[in-house]
């Protein structure tokens, strides 16, 4: 069964309650009983000693009015007398018969006995009466001193006697309820005390329970807070507390799992900001590189956007000279047509002396024959005829020297007009290509100028990217730091009994590590300092980025524009 | 040198060999034209030519001496000859692809038709005359055309006449 917390101040409370529940129980029985003797007392006793007492009253006033009659000196006076003393009388009759009535039944013969002897004193009172109404005073006073003395006496003596046993019976009730209380005072005084020391024990047994539980989670506690997580529940006892250290032990174990976790990852956190400052460093150098080349690239499309120009006004100007071109050729052609024309007029009139040359060969020929035919006489003609043909075959020779060649000519200037023919379309579609080209070199111009904005900007990010590269360092450095002191604070927990020794040997080690890391950081940076000290740094280079605008005004013209003006 | 020991030749070619005709059979050298064909003839006679209003034969010596035939060009030229078969004389043209010159050779400059050890056709070769580095073949119309070969050509020459038109004969 499970002794819990609750159970145990159930029992002990339930305990204790007992004890109260009997003692208060015995208490009101004997308060009742007291009350009872009490009742007896002054209800009865004392009513009773009051009223008998009222009965002796009375009867002395009887026995007054008895006297003050005999003493009356008026009738009025003694009629006056002799009313109170009725009523006197009549109020004891009526006083003793209630009280008679309510008597126990052992105290009946002591009322008879009261009875008869105040009829005894009114037997006498009736005398006394009777003389004084016949006017005998002195025996009527005679009858009061003697016989009615002795019975008032007598009625006296009895009345004192009924009060003298009331007060002896309230006097035995008072001695009984002393010895009561006696009684009940030891027996209350033994039960408190019992039960004093049964809820001092059992009040002692609850807390020392809970005050050791208490003492355990508060140790544990301490430990928690001193930073020493190497608790771990053990014979826990089966109450609320010891639920509660089962819970505190969870939660140590959790805070373990977190506490080893959070060393990691801020190991891990601490050699990642390592790293990424390292490569932040890389990327600011490689922005600072990247806007050195984008500015050579700045420059080199500004050469290239003046060569663009150049090259826009050599094709204008090729191009003019290409449409001159076109029409020069055209005036060729017709030129050539003309020639054409001529040399085939010639080579007609060629064909008319050539033929006219065969004819005269043909004919010095047949003049040869004749002459042959003739024989001696025809000698001379021979020579001549000789003479005329070789002529004749000179010119024929001549004139086929001048058709061939004409022919020659015309075929040569038919060659010529078609080249130029088919060469003026060729110039013509070669200035358009050159206002193409010319319209082409005046967007290259607008595009070079865009490339040399989107280089501008490029380098402007570059900037940036620099600067962001070098806050990127100094946060991951501050990370750095941030993650050690991180760690520095984990290392005030201990995880383990060997944990104390494995979180400090993790730690220098990290620490090692850290410095290790730093160490050639540093060698990097200064080396990174010196190369940057030759290349432009990243701080020239945002002074640069400050101060520093592409402009793509400034190519001018320079050495090599010369180049193309000569091409041109 | 006189006229006795000289002999007047007429030059002309057939292809790249150079020929030579006496200048006393030649009558005329006309220039080339196409002449009236006349059908059913021998290959190498290619028909009528008008010559000064005389319808004369013609034919391609070419074709007579076993030369392929050739197109006509501005050098071939028609020879006119008289040629005397027995006792008539006959009139012809003949076609040759060009004529060089009138020239004299010496007699003794003529050799004789080459003999190479055997009968052949050379009876129409007179002589063989060297100029230069070349040589010159003269040639006997008369043997080279043969007496029925002479009297054919006459018949075609009648029947081309018959044939030819009107402005012919009466010219």
């Amino acid at each position: 069964m499970r002794l819990t917390i609750k159970l145990k101040l159930a029992m002990s409370f339930g305990i204790v309650i007992m004890f109260l529940c009997a003692i208060a129980g015995f208490g009101l029985y004997d308060l009742s009983k007291a009350n009872h003797v009490l009742d007896k007392v002054i209800g009865f006793n004392s009513k009773r000693l009051e009223r008998s007492q009222n009965l002796q009253i009375l009867s002395l006033e009887a026995l007054r009015a008895q006297k003050n009659l005999l003493l009356a000196t008026s009738p009025d006076d003694a009629a006056k007398q002799v009313a109170a003393g009725d009523a006197a009388i009549k109020e004891f009759q009526s006083q003793w018969a209630e009280l008679s009535a309510s008597a126990p039944p052992e105290r009946k013969a002591y009322w008879a006995s009261v009875d008869e002897a105040f009829k005894a004193y009114l037997a006498n009172d009736v005398n006394i009466r009777t003389k004084i109404k016949a006017n005998d005073i002195a025996g009527a006073t005679e009858l009061s001193l003697g016989g009615a003395r002795v019975t008032s006496s007598r009625l006296r003596t009895v009345l004192s006697e009924g009060s003298k046993f009331y007060i002896e019976g309230m006097e035995k009730a008072r001695l009984e309820s002393s010895e009561d209380y006696a009684f009940i005072r030891m027996v209350t005084l033994s039960a408190t005390g019992a039960a004093v020391l049964i809820a001092a024990a059992l009040a002692l047994w609850v807390s020392m329970s809970v005050c050791n539980g208490l003492g355990r989670a508060g140790a544990v506690m301490r430990s928690v807070a001193d930073g020493d997580l190497s608790w771990r529940a053990e014979n826990l006892p089966s109450d609320e507390i010891g639920d509660m250290l089962g819970y505190v032990d969870t939660m140590v174990e959790r805070l373990r799992d977190v506490v080893g976790g959070a060393a990691i990852a801020s190991g891990n956190v601490s050699s990642g900001s390592q790293q990424l400052s390292s490569t932040s460093e890389q990327i600011a150098q490689g922005a600072t590189e990247q806007a050195a080349a984008a500015e050579e690239a700045s420059s080199a499309m500004e050469e290239m956007a003046a060569n663009i120009k150049q090259n826009a006004d050599n094709a204008a100007q090729t191009e003019k000279i290409a449409r001159q071109s076109a029409k020069d050729a055209e005036a060729s052609g017709e030129a050539v047509a003309r020639a054409v024309a001529a040399m085939d007029t010639i080579a007609q009139k060629i064909t008319i002396v050539q033929e006219i040359a065969r004819q005269t060969d043909l004919l010095a020929l047949n003049a040869a024959v004749e002459a042959a035919r003739a024989g001696e006489h025809g000698k001379g003609f021979a020579v001549v005829a000789s003479e005329v043909r070789k002529l004749a075959e000179r010119s024929q020779a001549a004139a086929g020297e001048i058709s061939h060649m004409s022919g020659d000519t015309v075929k040569s200037a038919k060659d010529a007009g078609d080249m130029l023919n088919r060469l003026v379309p060729d110039i013509r579609k070669t200035a358009e290509l050159i206002a193409e080209i010319s319209a082409a070199c005046r967007e290259q111009d607008i595009g070079a100028s865009q490339i040399n904005q989107a280089i501008q900007q490029l380098d402007q990010v570059t900037q940036q990217n620099a600067g962001a590269s070098e806050e990127m360092s100094a946060t991951s450095e501050e990370l750095a730091s941030q993650a050690e002191e991180l760690q520095c604070s984990i290392a005030f927990f201990r995880v383990d009994d060997e944990g104390d020794r494995r979180p400090s040997a993790v730690r220098p080690q990290a620490k090692r590590s850290v410095k290790t890391h730093a160490l050639p950081k540093q060698g990097v940076r200064t080396q990174s300092h010196a190369t940057l000290a030759k290349k432009p740094t990243v701080q020239a280079q945002q002074e640069r980025a400050r101060g520093f605008a592409l402009d793509l005004s400034m190519g001018g013209r320079d050495e090599q524009d010369r180049d193309f003006r000569e091409s041109a | 040198m006189s006229a006795h020991d000289e002999l007047q030749l007429v030059t002309f070619a057939l292809d790249a060999e150079c020929f030579a005709l006496p200048v006393r059979v030649v009558r005329e050298i006309l220039d080339h034209e196409r002449a009236f064909r006349v059908p059913n003839g021998p290959r190498h006679f290619l028909g009528l030519c008008n010559v000064r209003g005389q319808g004369v034969p013609v034919i391609d010596l070419r074709m007579r001496l076993g030369l392929p035939p050739v197109e006509p060009t501005s050098a071939t030229r028609v020879l006119v000859v008289d040629v005397a078969l027995g006792e008539r004389a006959l009139t012809l043209g003949i076609v040759v692809d060009r004529v060089f010159e009138v020239t004299a050779v010496r007699k003794d400059e003529i050799e004789a038709a080459p003999d190479i050890g055997a009968r052949w056709a050379s009876d129409y070769i007179d002589g063989v005359v060297r100029r230069d580095q070349s040589f010159v073949v003269i040639v006997n119309l008369a043997r080279l055309l043969s007496e029925k070969e002479a009297a054919d050509l006459a018949a075609d020459v009648a029947a081309g006449l018959a044939a030819a038109p009107e402005s012919w004969r009466a010219a």
